[in-house]
């Protein structure tokens, strides 16, 4: 996947859900310009996205690009603590995705109801030893792309 | 799409650090950035210099490491950044004991996404692949890089493979022939056959057979397919290609096996019909 910047347009529409009226988005291809972020040294997630309101605050990054959770986890914990360290507002993270792999199923729990906070299993395969899954102690949140449509009703 | 390594269950963290600091001096390309040791409630960004001691530090600083924390290894790739995980024995289950991932720059002149874009493109040559794993053979369960997620269960999905027993070669045989014997009825007669054997048992019959392996490896080769012997590797540039060979190894070494074998519901009525009420 190139990420020309049309192309990284005409996706955020299927990336970024309607959980409240979008005010700006700057998409990953831009943060070296704005952030100073090296996009060829530390991984990165796909959009910073500032919303006039939602439930849980106005600013979000958000990862969409690849398949499965586990590693989109691992693009935006990078992205969390460059933004982090440049002192960047982030209220909350969210990953979208079309469905949880097999091997997601064996390490993470999502609820059915999308847009809540993901958890993670450790050491053992049983819901005891769940836990939130976090970044820079905020909840991750999840939300399938197929939900998108339900969230504007 | 990303290299998932299952090492030994017996070995230690040392061994899993020297496999890992070994993997770095081989593909010099991989260029390590910030390592971090990661336990669940703390986070340690381990020091290294980049003198002379670079990988002897490493490696000392990583020995002792408990085996439940994870390991990350942020690296750059060419011009992609990348993150190579030292899993602890939970995820190490369902992800590997080794993971590496490739990803992309997010920019305009982005080439490589993934691991396997690397292979593809030649950027990582599966040659030198194939030969770091022969070299770490003892410590090596198996390796792979899968087409997508679900790769692991299904070997048409699975198109860089290195696994230390050769049997595995034609177990991943009778694996597609289960796969694609749901949609086809033709295929499906002929695994109702196969069924009823030991996979191992037959799988390690046919590999052993210098022929027979010799022929499934002119197979290959004829569907664009690398398989190779020492251990077991196979290479497929595409996943039509090596749907195709597994298709021709189905008719020209399982079905001439199993031709004249009889369907073992029909043996079964034949003898029930025979029972005097």
């Amino acid at each position: 996947m190139v990420e020309r910047p049309e192309d990284a347009h005409r996706r955020a529409p299927d990336d970024i859900p309607p959980i409240g009226n979008i005010k700006s988005v700057c998409h990953a291809y831009e943060w070296e310009k704005k952030f100073g972020y090296p996009l060829g040294k530390i991984r990165a997630a796909d959009y910073y996205v500032e919303y006039s309101h939602t439930a849980f605050g106005s600013h979000w990054l958000i990862e969409a690009s690849r398949s499965h959770l586990h590693s989109q986890l691992k693009q935006l914990c990078a992205s969390a603590e460059f933004f982090a360290s440049k002192k960047i507002q982030v209220d909350n993270y969210l990953v979208v995705l079309d469905e949880l792999s097999r091997r997601d199923k064996q390490k993470y729990r999502t609820s059915e109801i999308t847009l809540k906070p993901l958890k993670q299993i450790q050491e053992k395969l049983d819901n005891e030893n769940t836990r939130e899954y976090k970044i820079r102690n905020k909840a991750v949140f999840l939300i399938y792309r197929r939900d998108f449509e339900r969230l504007k009703k | 799409m990303s290299l998932h390594i299952y090492l030994i269950k017996s070995g230690t963290r040392k061994n899993e650090v020297d496999f890992v600091t070994s993997f770095f001096q081989n593909f010099k390309e991989f260029k390590i950035q910030t390592v971090k040791k990661i336990l669940p409630d703390d986070v340690q960004l381990i020091s290294f210099d980049e003198k002379n001691t670079y990988f002897e530090n490493l490696a000392n600083n990583l020995y002792d490491s408990e085996k439940s924390a994870k390991i990350e290894f942020d690296f750059v790739f060419r011009e992609n950044p990348g993150l190579l995980t030292l899993n602890n024995p939970f995820d190490g289950n369902i992800f590997g004991t080794i993971e590496v991932e490739i990803f992309s720059n997010k920019t305009e002149n982005n080439k490589v996404n993934t691991f396997f874009d690397a292979i593809c493109q030649n950027l990582i040559k599966k040659e030198e692949l194939d030969v770091f794993f022969a070299i770490h053979k003892p410590l090596l369960s198996r390796a792979y890089v899968d087409l997508i997620e679900e790769g692991e269960e299904n070997p048409l999905d699975c198109l860089y493979e290195y696994d230390s027993k050769g049997i595995q070669f034609f177990i991943k045989l009778l694996k597609v022939l289960e796969i694609l014997a749901e949609e086809n009825t033709e295929l499906n007669e002929l695994y109702e056959k196969v069924r009823g054997n030991d996979k191992n048992y037959l799988s390690s019959k046919l590999w052993k057979d210098e022929r027979i392996r010799n022929y499934a490896f002119a197979l290959a080769e004829r569907n664009n397919v690398v398989a190779l012997e020492g251990s077991f590797k196979l290479y497929a540039d595409n996943p039509e290609e090596l749907k195709a060979f597994y298709e021709s190894m189905i008719k020209q070494i399982l079905e001439p096996i199993f031709d004249d074998v009889p369907l073992i519901d029909d043996k079964i009525k034949k003898v029930s019909s025979k029972i005097k009420n």
